[in-house]
Formats: C-alpha cells, structure tokens, sequence
C-alpha cells in the first residue's frame, strides 16, 4: 500500500474550503493549520498573467527529513504504508522536527504540547470517511488514495501523467505529493535544519559523554587488572599507608 | 573490634532506593533514545520499547520512575533535613589537601602503591575527612547532575517550557546522565573492586565500620 495526495493545482480556486474543514476535523488551534495553499501572484503586465493557486500539507515523504531529527522516535515513517505519523504519547515536543521539515508543515499544539501535522485524516479514515481536505475540495483539486491499487481516484489520476514532486534544492525528501502536469509557486520551500540544541548532542555532547565513560572504563579496566593479576605486595601495606 | 557508626538507616535507604532507581531510570532511559543517541543502538532500543508495551509506554514508564526517585528524596529530606544538610555541607567543602589527595590518587589507582613510587609518582596522600575527596566530587557530581535532571525531566515531562527550551533539556538531560555514568564506574569499582574498601561496601548495609579503617581512610573523621 503506497498512500498518496494527487493534487491538480491548475482546479484550485483558493476557496480555503480545504483549510477550514481539516481544522474542523482536527481541532488545530486558533492561527494553526495542517494544510495550506500557497499563491502565486499573477503578473499583470505579461500576456499571460498566469497566477496560481496551489494546495498542500504534510508530503509523507519517503525520506522525511523531521524522522532523524526526533531523539525520541515520535516521528516515524510506516513503511507499509508510507504514511509518516506522530507517536503523541512518546513526544515530549521539543520542537526539533519543526525546522526540520523543508515545508513547514509542523508546529507545536500548545495545548497538547507535542508536535502536531497532517496524518490524512486518520481518525476519518477509520470510519471509512476520506481526510476532511479531499472531501469538502469543491473543484477536486485535492484526490486521496492508495496508489498501489490502481481503482482508486488518486492511481487513477496519476495514471501516466506528467507530475511535479516539490523538493528544496538539494534535498531529495521524495514526497507523496504528487502535483499532475505542472505547479506552481516552488520556490518556498526552506532549508531544513537541525536546531542547535540537537546538532550539538549528536555532534559534541553524545561523542563526547561516551568518549568520557570508555576512558573512565578503560582506565578502570586497567586498574582492576594490575589488582587481579599483580599482586605486589600493596595488599599488606594498605593498612598503613592509604587514606 | 571497635566499630564506629557511619550511616544511619534512612541513609542507607536512601542510597539503596537511589541506586535502584537510577539503574532503572538509566535503562529505560536508554531505550527512549534512537540512532546514533542510543547507548547500547536501536535493537536494545527497540526490545525494551516492546517490553514496556511501545515507545510511549516506555516513556510513561520513565516518567512514573522519575516521580518515585524524586518521591525518595523529597521524603528523605523531609524526615533527616538535619543529615541531608550536613552531607550537602561536607560533600561541597573542600579542604587544604583535597586537591593534592585528588591528583595523587589515580595513579595509585593504575600502578598501585609500589609501582607509583617507584616510577616516581608522589605516594603520600593528605588526611581526609568524613569524605575522601573522590567520594566528595561524586557527591558533587551526582547532586548537581540529580537537581539538572529532575529540572530538566519535569520541563520535559510536562512541556511547561518554550519549545526551544525542551530542545536543550533533552541535550542536557543526556550530558547530565552521561556525567552521572561516568562517576558512577568509578564509585561501583572502588567498592566492588578495591579490597581495601570493602569495610565501606559493608557499612552501607550494617551502618557502620571498623575504628582502624575509619582511622585509616577518614583520619579527620570526627
């Protein structure tokens, strides 16, 4: 099973329909969204003005970059399905996955306290319903399905259609995102980023700590070893002369 | 033989709920972390993860050890603030002699005695008190490094920090235990592998040691 988002941006007409129904349907606090949908201004003064409206979310990425930055392993990828999900009760929301993901599609619930993104709607999808996005889309610019099972509307789509996956530069995060033909804009995404705290344990303070224990160990090791196999005579003198 | 009181009963409590906890915490703690931060790598990880029924499972775990830990202290201040007091008064005072007793000390360690003179090394160590200065810089150690990881495990536990901050807590949670780790090899050794300290390892069961060994190691004991 391969799940995936197959986005027409061209039938997109910034209604926000998508926006509204997924914090409905998720309860996202107030200013928070799990989805978005980014403009690309016409230009007037060209022949062919060409704005364009184009919808997103979380891209369930075959190489998510948020995964390696979770210390706890909240974040991970389902390989069966290729869904990459939150483990709620193993996130402490330090915020590390927030910069991680090149495009932005995490934050911090402030209530709950742990990092909060899309999952397709899985608590609909349980209940047979598709995520809140696709169904309420008025133009089905937004289809959702199993690529893997060539019936469903997002395989269908897809089919061998051209299409756009958006990557930052450099970055091959692989969405599951697929846009058909072409999109735009695609330039906002960012450069994902580790936040100092996290680069600075696993670069000094993780090699650093263990670098500390072998040597503590070693030189313990060495120490037991002149006490187990030298016997020099000390043994009689400790009574004296140690403190 | 003369015996002479060093630890009372709620001292040695204390210390053996302490030991039992953080061992506990230690493990499972370990098993919180992934990739290239796991101390014994994902397949341990992964195992106790399973045993403790998941990821959050385990992490609920570590919490609730946490409470219990912070429970024994609380609870062993509470009813000996008196000893508490004057332990964390001895552990942090540090002596004429104590410095030149915490250099000289290793390589008697390493070599022993004979060998230490006789490659040149200074053998004669200064007097200490109720504390050796080792024993005093793992006090040191172990408490600061306790307080850092109670603050920063309740700022993560309940998230009552920017998320920035809980960044760093994990960062310095991992330094904090790793430092822990380090003085706690150092103090499981002296007293399950040094046979001259086994009157110590004895008086954290039966509360006290023999007058020549306190004599000995604790000249300035009184």
């Amino acid at each position: 099973m391969k799940l995936a988002m197959v986005i027409d941006s061209s039938r997109c007409v910034d209604c926000k329909a998508c926006m509204i129904s997924c914090s409905t349907a998720n309860e996202t606090p107030p200013g928070r969204h799990r989805n978005w949908i980014k403009t690309k201004p016409p230009e007037y003064s060209a022949a062919r003005p060409g704005g364009h409206f184009q919808p997103g979310a979380c891209m369930h990425c075959e190489y998510p970059t948020c995964v390696p930055a979770c210390p706890s392993g909240a974040t991970w990828r389902k390989t069966e399905t290729g869904e990459v999900l939150i483990d709620e009760g193993l996130c402490i929301g330090c915020g590390n996955c927030v910069p991680a993901c090149p495009y932005g599609a995490r934050y911090i619930h402030g209530k709950r306290r742990v990092a909060d993104k899309c999952d397709y709607c899985a608590s609909r999808r349980v209940q047979g319903l598709e995520p809140a996005c696709v169904g309420t889309c008025l133009t089905k610019a937004r289809v959702f399905g199993d690529l893997d099972d060539p019936g469903s509307e997002a395989a269908k789509r897809l089919g061998k259609a051209k299409f756009v996956q958006l990557e930052y530069p450099g970055v091959a995060t692989r969405p599951a995102m697929f846009y058909v033909k072409e999109t735009a804009p695609d330039n906002w995404m960012r450069k994902p980023e580790a936040p100092a705290s996290l680069r600075f344990l696993s670069d000094f303070a993780a090699p650093g700590v263990k670098t500390l224990v072998g040597l503590v160990g070693f030189g313990l090791l060495a120490a037991l070893a002149r006490v187990l196999l030298l016997k020099d005579g000390d043994a009689k003198q400790q009574g004296g002369a140690h403190e | 033989m003369n015996k002479r009181m060093r630890h009372s009963l709620a001292d040695r409590c204390m210390h053996w709920g302490n030991a039992l906890l953080w061992l506990l915490l230690f493990f499972s703690g370990a098993g919180l972390l992934q990739g290239g931060l796991a101390p014994f790598g994902d397949g341990y990880t992964a195992a106790v993860r399973k045993l403790a029924g998941g990821g959050s499972g385990l992490l609920r775990l570590h919490i609730i050890l946490g409470c219990v830990w912070m429970g024994i202290f609380s609870l062993y201040i509470a009813l000996n603030a008196k000893s508490a007091a004057s332990f964390l008064r001895e552990i942090f005072s540090v002596r004429p002699g104590d410095l030149i007793w915490l250099r000289r000390k290793p390589a008697i360690m390493l070599l022993g005695e004979h060998r230490a003179a006789a490659l040149g090394f200074e053998t004669k160590l200064p007097p200490q008190g109720f504390y050796n200065m080792g024993q005093k810089a793992f006090g040191m150690l172990s408490v600061t490094a306790g307080v850092t990881l109670v603050a920063t495990g309740l700022i993560m536990a309940t998230g009552f920090a920017p998320p920035g901050f809980a960044g760093w807590c994990v960062t310095i949670h991992y330094i904090a235990c790793g430092l822990t780790l380090a003085g706690l090899l150092v103090h499981l050794y002296m007293t399950l592998a040094v046979p001259e300290e086994r009157p110590g390892l004895k008086s954290m069961f039966s509360g006290s040691v023999p007058e020549d060994y306190a004599k000995h190691h604790h000249a300035n004991w009184e």
